[in-house]
């Protein structure tokens, strides 16, 4: 963990700017058996240290690769630097933040490390149990991934503190080949925020839902594709999510925003049915932590959550503090980095819509012809509010029923049309947050949703 | 650059020490100088000063690999540490080997030294170039920079590799923009080894600075059919890499799963496509000169006049499937140009699109490929008939691999690679 070297270079910040000076961290651990055969098994740990400068309305920003009180000094000479060359040549309206609590964010637990040795010694259990009862398959693969990080941060007008952000994942990928001998592959992430031993001390708990796993795909390599076009779906709460990310979430982040997102005109406009709304959650929703807690933001202001969607009407935007002061906003602690050499950008935390009150069940029973689309790998968002996202396993619904299992298939639409078709929210939360959003930096964020039906664009053939 | 030698040889000498007789290292220190604009103006100016250590060891066939920023004598003897207990419990496994000694190198490219005011003086000049002749895009971000890196890699079989690189990396964000109304995002860049000429003339940035001004326009297209697709050169690639993924990569032959496993020689796509990786190409900015393996780069042609060349055959996937590991882990695509021009092939077309670029995941071992058409127009009788919304393209990447119409005579090179406009056929074409 960071030895606290920084506290005294407060003395060393220009009077005339905002400045934050962060030491960072990123432990990474990584095992990779595929079909047993191991392929990957590393670790790494990078730690530095950075300063970030606002100035004359442009920011100066430098870092080091090294977490001494030499590279603190260096590095602030140098984002002052950087400042005083860009406000040298080019004007920018200085904006003045609004002010933010000055408090001391508390440490919020602990990093502790495993020995390669163990994290080995799992991965093996658990590909020996996939090889022994489930002979089906054609390939396997096991994954141990741990990314986790270490801020600590001092601000010239804002909030200092320490946050710890472990998390750690396995992933299993199993392959098996459908009919006319084309792949069929199903993955999934167990695991989430906190240590090795809290996660997987016993291995053996993941053996049920690998074996769900594998019931599923071999449903799947039965599937078929489904049939291209405009459907009436229900998107299972990981896809909820998904879409609460990436169609909405990306759209309504301030410096998107600025650029002409289409969450620009419609603020305080209805943008979905009112039986949706979405937050960004900082650090707990429904009464228990989410899972990727945020306490303090890297330009230090305090995390709090931040509604976006509230009852179908837009309500609000994510900033930094610097977007915040051009909208007359509060920041929430939405400006994150990912590494000591990454200046803090607008991300997104725990971005969830909120359940609503219908069962799972009477939403299928609901729909004549149509599909129910539950699992993802991937999705991306443009400014227009168009959205796709990859489904990797569903099912057919005929008459109220559940029917054959999908092949791999995308989804698509425009978000703002899409969320008014919504006609019922189920009254449960799914949440993920095995994976990295892509923005200039990777970042790790969680996602959640309730199961939700709507009218949809599917691919197929 | 002795700095770096010196730690290497530390390393060296302290794994020697600890009985490791299989080993390889890389000691690396860089400066990264950025310049970045939001929304037309500028915002920041950032200097990264970064520093890396990695070791991998092999120990009775077991393999470990470590990695660390601490280059200090206290940092340096830890990642050591951790290196030699990190393979304990892997398994052991013949095939993990390093590469045989290829004697000491030494490989200078690219332009050394950061030069902030001209790289300044250049993005104001782009700026200035785009608003002048493409009043309708917006320009969201811009990230311009400065890279210098030096590397020191050593291995236990007596390879000793320095290189010094410089380059500069430009990067786009842009949409069409007209009122409220505006289009999806566009990309552009390239990689520079030299700032002798205006930034709008290199890579596609011209050519997509048009095409979002363009694409302000759209319509839905109201049916789906089996049609022709013109991919753009950044298009094409994307599509290029998805085949190599699901199809070429190291992980898919290790498996067993990739459906080209045992079709080196065989022809697999058009004759019309030749494609390689050529990190030694002049037209490549700072490629590769030495693989992670340790071997000395070579160019590798991957499919020529349709035929199955290679595979990205890496040394452990070599002496695991008993296939040749080919030298070259640098991605740098050069696809060999057609003899038709462009305007040809887009009067061959009778209802189809041309498409900048696809939202989609990444197909799998399948090669099924399903997702959203991004700045696309549609095609009929043979004309650009204007720009669509909401259209989806589906298919499989072996299919359309093998169904190549057109290669276009022009190129586009961005100091990564160069790749002409390719037509495919049998593309299913989903509208609203």
């Amino acid at each position: 963990m960071l030895d606290d070297i920084l506290e005294g270079k407060q003395a060393l910040f220009g009077n005339d700017a905002v400045t934050v000076l962060r030491g960072h961290e990123n432990r990474t651990r990584r095992v990779s058996l595929l079909n047993g055969d191991l392929v990957t098994n590393t670790r790494a740990e990078n730690r530095g240290v950075n300063a970030y400068v606002y100035r004359n309305g442009v920011y100066g920003f430098a870092s080091a690769a090294e977490y001494t009180s030499a590279a603190a000094e260096k590095v602030l000479r140098a984002a002052s630097d950087n400042a005083a060359f860009l406000s040298a040549r080019a004007s920018r309206e200085t904006k003045t933040f609004c002010p933010v609590p000055r408090k001391s964010i508390p440490l919020n637990g602990r990093i502790s490390d495993t020995a390669q040795a163990r994290l080995i010694e799992t991965c093996k259990t658990v590909d020996a149990y996939i090889r022994e009862r489930h002979p089906f398959l054609t390939s396997r693969s096991v994954t141990y991934s741990e990314d986790s990080q270490d801020r600590m941060l001092y601000t010239s007008d804002a909030c200092s503190g320490h946050a710890v952000t472990p998390r750690c994942y396995i992933y299993v990928s199993l392959s098996a080949e459908t009919g006319d001998g084309t792949p069929a592959e199903l993955f999934k992430a167990f695991g989430g925020f906190g240590s090795f031993d809290e996660n997987f001390g016993d291995p053996s708990v993941l053996f049920p839902e690998i074996d769900r796993l594998a019931d599923c795909l071999k449903q799947k390599q039965a599937g078929v594709y489904p049939k291209a076009g405009m459907h009436t779906v229900i998107l299972s709460g990981e896809l909820a999510g998904m879409l609460a990310h990436e169609a909405v979430g990306h759209t309504v982040e301030a410096d998107l925003v600025l650029g002409g997102s289409v969450a620009g005109p419609n603020l305080n406009k209805r943008v979905a049915s009112e039986m949706i709304s979405l937050t960004d959650f900082a650090h707990t929703a429904f009464g228990k932590p989410v899972p990727l807690p945020v306490y303090i933001d890297d330009e230090g202001v305090a995390a709090e959550d931040a509604d976006l969607i509230r009852d179908g009407i837009l309500v609000g935007y994510m900033h930094s503090r610097e977007s915040a002061a051009r909208f007359g906003a509060a920041p929430r602690g939405n400006a994150r980095a990912w590494a000591y050499k990454d200046e803090p950008l607008i991300r997104m935390r725990n971005t969830c819509i909120l359940p609503g009150k219908d069962s799972l069940k009477d939403m299928i029973a609901g729909i004549d012809q149509g599909y129910y689309l539950i699992s993802t790998n991937n999705g991306q968002a443009d400014l227009t509010g168009e959205f796709m996202f990859g489904v990797t396993m569903g099912y057919e619904i005929s008459h109220g029923q559940l029917g054959r299992a999908l092949l791999d298939t995308t989804v698509s639409g425009i978000a703002f049309e899409m969320l008014k078709t919504v006609d019922a929210v189920s009254d449960r939360i799914t949440w993920e947050s095995s994976g990295f959003c892509g923005k200039k930096q990777i970042i790790p964020v969680g996602l959640g949703g309730p199961d939700i039906r709507c009218r949809i664009m599917v691919g197929g053939r | 650059m002795q700095k770096l030698l010196n730690t290497a040889d530390t390393v060296r000498r302290r794994l020697t020490r600890a009985g490791i007789d299989q080993f390889a290292c890389t000691a690396a220190e860089s400066e990264l100088n950025e310049l970045n604009t939001e929304n037309g103006e500028f915002s920041l100016l950032r200097t990264v000063f970064d520093q890396d250590l990695s070791v991998t060891v092999i120990m009775n066939g077991k393999k470990g690999s470590v990695h660390g920023s601490d280059l200090s004598a206290e940092g340096v003897a830890k990642l050591c540490d951790d290196a030699v207990s990190s393979p304990q419990n892997a398994p052991e496994d013949a095939a993990n080997a390093i590469a045989p000694g290829e004697g000491r190198r030494r490989f200078v490219s690219g332009c050394p030294d950061a030069d902030n005011p001209a790289l300044y003086d250049r993005l104001r000049e782009l700026k200035e170039a785009a608003a002048a002749r493409y009043p309708l895009v917006h320009i969201m971000t811009v990230n311009a920079s400065h890279s210098k890196e030096r590397r020191v890699y050593l291995n236990s079989n007596g390879s000793v590799f320095e290189s010094e690189n410089g380059w500069y990396d430009i990067s786009l964000e842009f949409t069409g923009k007209n009122g409220d109304r505006v289009t999806g995002f566009f990309y552009s860049g390239c990689k520079l080894d030299s700032l002798d000429r205006p930034l709008i003339e290199c890579g596609d940035i011209a050519m997509n600075l048009k095409a979002a001004q363009e694409s302000l326009n759209t319509v839905s297209l109201p049916e789906t059919f089996t049609g022709r697709v013109i991919m753009t050169p950044g298009c094409a690639g994307q599509f290029i890499y998805m085949m190599i993924s699901s199809y070429l990569d190291k992980s898919v032959i290790l498996d067993g799963t990739s459906p080209w496993l045992d079709r080196i020689g065989e022809k697999v796509a058009s004759e019309s496509l030749s494609l390689s990786l050529e990190p030694l190409n002049e037209k490549t900015v700072c490629g590769e000169r030495y693989t992670y393996d340790g071997f000395i780069t070579e160019n590798v042609p991957l499919i020529e006049n349709g035929v199955l060349k290679n595979q990205m055959i890496d040394l452990y996937t070599a002496g695991k499937t008993g296939r040749k590991a080919i030298k070259c882990t640098d991605w740098s695509l050069y696809v060999r140009p057609g003899k038709t021009p462009y305007d040809e092939i887009v009067r061959s077309v009778d209802k189809g699109l041309l498409v900048g670029g696809f939202s989609g995941g990444e197909p799998g071992t399948s090669g099924d490929f399903s997702g959203v058409a991004k700045n696309a127009f549609y095609i009929e009788n043979g004309k650009i008939a204007g720009a669509v919304n909401e259209v989806m393209i589906n298919g499989r990447l072996a299919d359309i691999f093998g169904s190549v119409t057109g290669v276009s005579s022009e190129t586009l090179c961005d100091g990564t690679g160069e790749i002409p406009w390719i037509a495919f056929d049998g593309i299913v074409i989903s509208g609203k």
